[in-house]
């Protein structure tokens, strides 16, 4: 039997921040749950607005009911607008509040990524992640983010700072371990 | 002093008795005497339009019915469903391996408390822990608000269990939070 050859390992030291997290919740959010993506919610309002308001000609013989539809689309106009600008701004209000409970998140750590698994250790904790218990894996310009973990739900590692070939060899380990869990997000588009 | 250490390995009933200490923690005693009054309220004000609608004969009455019906849920049936659906869910947790590594050791220091399983090691200090909450089965370290490790009150002894309460309370303060001392 021939043995499987696996990439080389790389290895890293990251601190990282708040703005990091942010990112990768919002990268990680987008392709774990479509649904909740803020142009989609944003959309089906409108659409449910668009509805509503076409329904004002249909109570030609009641017009006392014509206000309801009207007001029904103002406030799904309204909730399109908070989906499309207020979401993020939650989103990362969100992530800060769980930042603040978990301090050993922040803490600077030596990354070494695998093949199949990430260890990570910092002053106070120790860990290894493997590929096969999370549900999926994003990658933007700047960082890796994988959910699901056992020990860390949110896995995030740096690529910023890297050299490029490194940071070309990290992406390409997680490409190689999550596979078809594994999706890029390019530029800042992320909503 | 010398910490106190226990070993063991995860159950099914540990995580599920996790399972159930978590749902204490966020739905404390008060929350749960909330919901019975609002439930109450909402049965007296069934019984009220049943008693109305009767006596107008109007279709009052069915809503009454209804009202009565919900209040009765959820004075008296919520939280059992929601411990039902928890411990349901902890099972199949347990069984899929969302639990981690079920064999750890885990001491409780002076300064902090130090855990070990096959895949995390770390040693915390008691400040950098969210929280810390005990019932009369298991003890819960919170990392996080959505980390949390179960410690199984079986793994020790009466003497153990009232060093390390007493030490948790002494260094965590307000954020170790014991079952019926709210």
């Amino acid at each position: 039997m021939t043995k499987q050859e696996h990439p080389p390992a790389v290895e890293t030291e990251q601190t990282l921040t708040a703005e990091d997290f942010i990112e990768a919740a919002a990268a990680a959010e987008y392709f774990a749950h479509p649904m909740r993506r803020r142009s989609v919610r944003a959309a089906i309002c409108l659409t449910a607005a668009a509805i509503s308001a076409s329904l004002v000609s249909a109570c030609g013989r009641h017009p006392e009911l014509r206000p309801l539809p009207i007001w029904a689309a103002a406030i799904l106009l309204l909730l399109a607008a908070v989906f499309f600008f207020g979401q993020p701004k939650a989103r990362a209000r969100r992530v800060l509040a769980w930042l603040g409970t978990c301090p050993l998140a922040g803490l600077p750590a030596k990354v070494a990524v695998r093949a199949d698994c990430v260890a990570l250790e910092s002053r106070c904790e120790k860990m290894t992640e493997y590929f096969t218990d999370f549900s999926l894996c994003v990658e933007t310009d700047r960082l890796v983010a994988a959910v699901g973990g056992r020990e860390r739900n949110l896995l995030v590692v740096k690529k910023e700072g890297l050299p490029p070939e490194r940071a070309k060899a990290l992406s390409g380990l997680f490409r190689y371990g999550f596979d078809g869990r594994w999706y890029r997000l390019s530029g800042k588009g992320v909503s | 002093m010398e910490p106190v250490s226990v070993n063991f390995a995860l159950t099914r009933d540990d995580c599920e008795n996790g399972a159930i200490a978590r749902l204490k923690m966020m739905y404390p005693g008060k929350t749960l005497a909330l919901l019975r009054i609002s439930g109450f309220l909402l049965f007296c004000a069934g019984c009220a339009m049943v008693a109305v609608g009767v006596l107008l004969r109007q279709p009052l009455a069915w809503i009454g019915a209804l009202f009565a019906v919900a209040g009765v849920f959820i004075a008296f049936f919520v939280r059992p469903a929601q411990e039902a659906a928890v411990r349901h869910m902890a099972g199949e947790g347990f069984d899929s391996g969302r639990f981690g590594t079920p064999a750890q050791r885990i001491s409780f220091g002076p300064e902090g408390v130090s855990l070990r399983s096959e895949r995390y090691e770390a040693d915390i200090p008691y400040g950098m822990l969210y929280a810390v909450y005990s019932d009369e089965n298991v003890l819960l370290l919170f990392t996080a608000s959505d980390e949390w490790r179960i410690v199984p009150k079986r793994t020790m002894d009466a003497a153990g269990r009232r060093r390390v309460e007493s030490l948790l309370a002494e260094r965590m303060k307000q954020k170790f939070f014991q079952e019926g001392a709210r």
